[in-house]
């Protein structure tokens, strides 16, 4: 019970207490004891990368027995993954094969991934993008602007667009966002002292 | 038109390709490509980890700070959640992770997040952006007031807190439009300019 | 059935190949459009200007492949003007492709006379997000032992100058959020709240707003957003890369969608205008 309940609430604590502490107070035994807990820190997270990698092996091995075989993209996904390791670890990572399979692989198909929405929203702007309420009608308004404003074209067309932009995103924007950040900013202090006091146990594992 | 004969090239832009084709319909090609894409990015988060693993905790470790052994048997412990019997041994670990990045984001954000941004509405009120700030903040502030019921005032500031924050967002889907448009800039300019060697 | 309603009604991948083409077209025909500079760019050029020649900066490369084509313009146009004054670069990064991208964009710097390790270092990845940065600005050698290409600190020059994140005139992060890696709120706290040092944030358009509260509050020097800024950083240093490039495309497909929400809201308003008509027209008609 003290090694599943208790210690790690006590570790939250004492690592969160130490870092505060020694943000705010010069104290040298808090002061080596903090940067001594951020490296530690920085190693075990180091092994979390590895815990993607693991459920990858796992989900597309099991894919490839129940499929006897025949589910050639988990096939090709984990001949993937094996030789991008081989060619990392063994030839490194500033030799050709490796800046291959990341300049022409990772990156290429990333980004073709990313800029997906880019056709989704062009769709959504005729059939989805309706006005029908004010606060509608305020967001199409200043994000029209906003999209004409930051192009040479929009600025030519409608050449109040680019004074407008900087008024919207430097003024009306900063108003918006800044109560929504002061407020998320609460939340998430609330969140964390609950973390570092324990009193919220299910971000590690625990009830 | 004079297509590349570089086969790096090839493989980018039949890549790319095969992402675009699930507009027309989903299909293998798009499928298998995106297996191929987790893959390689999987594959690389693990040789980047193994690389910073050797640089920054084993090579220090073998050259006199033995105090390392302490967060890579941490980090090992991660894994046991694979295993049921001793799956609980992982929370020691993320109770380390996330303590400490608890208490490093909590410091910090009371300054920046808080007191700065708060200081900053607070200036004098000469001019309209100024007031129109000003007013933008408690208004949307006002709109996060949930441990009271609204009253006919705070009713009104909240809604007034709701459009500050549409116009918010709409500043922000305007961006958004602008950066994955870039995106795919980005890969036309690949697979037409690069690739088939047009304009 | 009117023409609004054949459109509501068209295949959507009619939208999807003319964005296709909106965006294909002036990529193959360039159209030329000039790129004004903006306040904003302008400032944050201003402030790189006045950093003390031979200083050192650190840049964070914080982003996925996915925003390669936004951010690394950015990088590259700073890495002009840096190099120009002969800033020293420090390079560090919360996301694994990132190191790789250091070293493609620092490569620029070889055309500068820059020698790795007296003028610039690339230091790799580092996993954790903000409490590693912490650390980092807390005495850099206690998470970088070693650099990205497995050099021990103590060798390179440029390192035994810096001590801490004070040691930097100033931070930049190149950022598409804090997901997997460290985001532009931990490096306004562990950069500018914790030391004091001016940071300067080259970001992705979705992140362009929700960070302009810190440049209207000061804490942030100013921000580059998107391939726009790309475009106009490099007019404002005379070398013109693929942020210029791509702004013809922008400026179709940016219109090409303000016309479809356009075309999409007559068609509601017509709609709404037609609707009692037609419900006068039937007499009898269901009650709504």
């Amino acid at each position: 019970m003290f090694l599943k309940k208790t210690l790690p609430t006590i570790i939250a604590f004492v690592c969160g207490v130490t870092v505060i502490i020694a943000y705010f107070f010069n104290i040298p035994f808090f002061q080596t004891t903090a940067q001594e807990i951020l490296k530690w820190q920085s190693v075990i997270a180091i092994f979390a990368l590895g815990l993607g990698a693991i459920n990858i092996i796992r989900v597309h091995s099991t894919n490839i027995r129940r499929a006897k075989g025949k589910n050639a993209y988990s096939i090709a996904l984990l001949i993937t993954f094996i030789v991008t390791i081989v060619v990392g670890v063994f030839l490194g990572q500033e030799s050709e094969a490796y800046k291959f399979i990341f300049d022409y692989i990772n990156v290429p198909t990333g980004s073709a991934i990313f800029s997906l929405l880019a056709f989704y929203i062009g769709t959504a702007a005729y059939r989805s993008f309706r006005a029908k309420n004010i606060e509608a009608t305020i967001l199409l308004i200043t994000g029209c602007l906003v999209m004409l404003g930051r192009v040479p074209l929009g600025a030519k067309i409608l050449p109040f667009s680019v004074p407008a932009t900087d008024w919207i995103m430097s003024v009306l924007n900063v108003g918006g966002q800044r109560g929504l950040m002061i407020a998320g900013a609460i939340g998430f202090i609330a969140v964390s002292l609950r973390i570092v006091i324990g009193l919220e146990r299910t971000a590690y594992g625990g009830d | 038109m004079k297509i590349s004969t570089d086969i790096g090239v090839w493989i980018g832009a039949l890549s790319a390709l095969g992402i675009y084709s699930v507009l027309i319909k989903d299909n293998p090609f798009y499928t298998m490509v995106e297996h191929i894409f987790v893959g390689a990015s999987a594959g690389i988060a693990v040789v980047v980890g193994i690389n910073t693993f050797l640089n920054s905790a084993w090579s220090p470790m073998i050259e006199g700070k033995y105090l390392l052994i302490i967060p890579i048997l941490l980090g090992i412990l991660l894994y046991s959640r694979y295993f049921e019997d001793i799956a609980w041994l992982n929370r020691i670990p993320l109770s380390f992770l996330m303590g400490t990045g608890a208490g490093v984001a909590m410091r910090g954000a009371v300054e920046s997040q808080i007191v700065g941004q708060i200081s900053a509405t607070m200036v004098k009120l000469t001019t309209f952006d100024s007031w129109i700030i000003f007013l933008g903040t408690i208004f949307s502030l006002s709109y996060f007031f949930l441990t009271f019921q609204r009253g006919k005032v705070t009713g009104v500031t909240s809604q007034l807190g709701r459009y500050f924050m549409m116009a918010a967002f709409g500043a922000a889907f305007g961006n958004t439009v602008m950066g994955r448009i870039s995106a795919a800039i980005g890969r036309f300019q690949f697979i037409f300019l690069k690739w088939l060697g047009l304009g | 059935m009117d023409i609004f309603d054949k459109l509501q009604n068209l295949d959507k991948r009619v939208f999807y190949l003319l964005m296709a083409l909106a965006i294909a077209i002036p990529t193959i025909h360039p159209i030329g459009l000039p790129v004004e500079i903006t306040e904003s760019v302008r400032e944050v050029y201003e402030f790189v200007e006045s950093l003390p020649e031979g200083s050192i900066v650190v840049i964070g490369f914080d982003y996925e492949p996915g925003d390669e084509i936004d951010l690394n313009p950015i990088a590259q146009a700073i890495f002009h003007q840096l190099a120009s004054k002969h800033i020293r670069i420090v390079t560090i990064a919360s996301f694994p492709a990132g190191p790789t991208f250091a070293d493609e964009c620092l490569e620029i710097l070889e055309e500068y006379g820059y020698e790795y390790g007296v003028d610039y270092v690339n230091l790799g990845y580092y996993a954790g997000g903000e409490p590693t940065l912490a650390a980092f600005a807390q005495n850099p050698a206690t998470v970088f032992p070693k650099d990205w290409h497995g050099n021990s600190i103590s060798t390179l020059p440029l390192m035994q100058e810096v001590k801490s994140m004070k040691d930097f005139s100033m931070a930049m992060t190149l950022n598409d959020g804090p997901t997997g890696g460290t985001g532009t709120h931990e490096w306004v706290r562990q950069a500018v709240m914790a030391y004091g040092t001016p940071l300067i944030m080259g970001v992705t358009g979705v992140l362009a707003a929700s960070n302009e509260p810190y440049v209207q509050s000061g804490q942030c020097k100013g921000i580059l957003a998107g391939l726009r800024a790309a475009a106009e950083y490099e007019k404002l240093t005379g070398k013109i890369g693929t942020g210029t490039v791509g702004m013809d495309a922008q400026s179709i497909a940016h219109l090409l969608i303000v016309g479809f929400v356009l075309l999409g809201n007559i068609a509601m308003l017509v709609s709404k205008i037609k609707e009692p008509k037609d419900r006068s027209g039937h007499a009898g008609g269901e009650p709504r």
